[in-house]
């Protein structure tokens, strides 16, 4: 009698709970995204959409026609154009020859120095090691500019008591002749910074369990031979981290040679690869070029970092 | 307009300090504002402007 419409209404909610359950899987797929959503739109636009927009604009050439670009400004894809301008510059080149050399001398001398103060300031025989720490790592404050001014004035002849010293003595020093300066600038980076560096690895010293090093001194160990067997295997990561670090802050290197160019003549409006980055942007308004430049830096940073740590990685496996 | 009056000043008293800077390492001023020269032309060509050199 009634079996067409008893058969066709349990039909009807079956439907709906299909619809349902369809509805509720696509709410549970989306609500991660929606929750997601604030975090993803600012990671895209501060931290994607900048780097698409320096290597988008180190592929684009303007062009401006008419006396004054009056008559129309038109950008195009360039291809490989501004990069082949900022690796045809001689002075570009010559600049990043100029930081790899920096970065061979300048990081392993400060990471062994910073790891020397480290573990001397960790020995059970430290005297004040409160106060050492903090004032060795009191540099690391002062702005990079300040140090450089303040630097300068024990490099400029005729201001500086360390050239009259040197002079008294018969000796003739020039902080920053064409030779020196880099080297002038090496020694404020190592000032501002190992102490910075020193407190990684002091991090990473406090790290190591007491037991370790009661068991070494039951075996009979010395301080040397519990620095060498035991503290510098155990504080490796910080090392590498700090030196990973050490090799972009290179790379970045821009403030000092600014500050130096109006005391020392061999510093030139290209003498590390961020000054001629900036110089080509803001100085030539060749924006375009200046991005290829920093997309370059960027790179080598990488490439440097990537190498360094495979060749870590390799030495410890 | 985002045009720069006299597209190379600042680029030219660059090139020429930059030279000049170059005499602690033994090079001539004349020798610097002869490449100066140069550069300025090349700087001038880079941002699509035409530039000649006068003959004397």
């Amino acid at each position: 009698m009634s079996t067409a419409a008893e058969t066709a209404h349990p039909a009807v909610p079956r439907r709906e709970g299909r619809d349902r359950a369809r509805q509720q899987r696509r709410a549970v797929t989306s609500a991660p995204w929606i929750l997601l959503a604030p975090f993803l739109a600012l990671f895209a636009l501060t931290f994607i959409f900048p780097i698409i927009a320096a290597v988008g604009s180190s592929f684009t050439k303007v062009t401006r026609s008419g006396l004054f670009g009056e008559t129309g400004v038109h950008s195009g894809f360039a291809g490989f154009e501004n990069y082949a301008r900022a690796l045809g510059d001689g002075s570009f080149v010559a600049s990043i020859g100029r930081v790899l050399l920096f970065g061979m001398v300048q990081v392993p001398v400060m990471i062994a120095l910073c790891t020397v103060l480290a573990l001397l300031l960790e020995s059970a025989s430290a005297k004040w090691p409160g106060f050492f720490r903090a004032a060795y790592f009191m540099p690391y404050g002062v702005p990079g500019v300040i140090a450089t001014i303040l630097w300068s004035f024990l490099y400029v002849p005729g201001l500086s008591p360390l050239v009259d010293a040197a002079g008294s003595v018969g000796l003739t020093v020039n902080f920053l002749g064409p030779d020196t300066v880099l080297w002038s600038i090496a020694n404020i980076v190592t000032w501002s910074y190992t102490g910075y560096n020193m407190l990684i690895v002091i991090a990473q010293l406090k790290a190591i369990p007491s037991e370790v090093y009661e068991a070494a001194r039951v075996d009979g160990a010395g301080p040397f031979r519990v620095a060498w067997t035991i503290q510098l295997p155990l504080i490796r990561p910080a090392l590498v981290l700090t030196t990973v670090f050490s090799i972009i802050g290179t790379l970045q290197l821009f403030a000092e040679a600014q500050v130096l160019q109006t005391v020392a003549p061999a510093v030139n409006s290209q003498y590390t690869p961020n000054l001629s980055a900036y110089t080509t942007a803001f100085a030539y308004n060749d924006y375009n070029v200046a991005a290829a430049q920093a997309v370059l830096i960027a790179l080598a940073a990488f490439i440097l970092s990537f190498t360094f740590l495979r060749f870590t990685n390799r030495k410890s496996s | 307009m985002d045009w720069s009056w006299w597209p190379v000043t600042t680029q030219s008293f660059n090139i020429l300090s930059d030279g000049f800077r170059r005499k602690a390492s033994g090079t001539s001023f004349v020798d610097t504002v002869v490449a100066a020269e140069q550069q300025i032309m090349t700087a001038f060509r880079n941002k699509g402007l035409t530039i000649r050199k006068e003959q004397a």
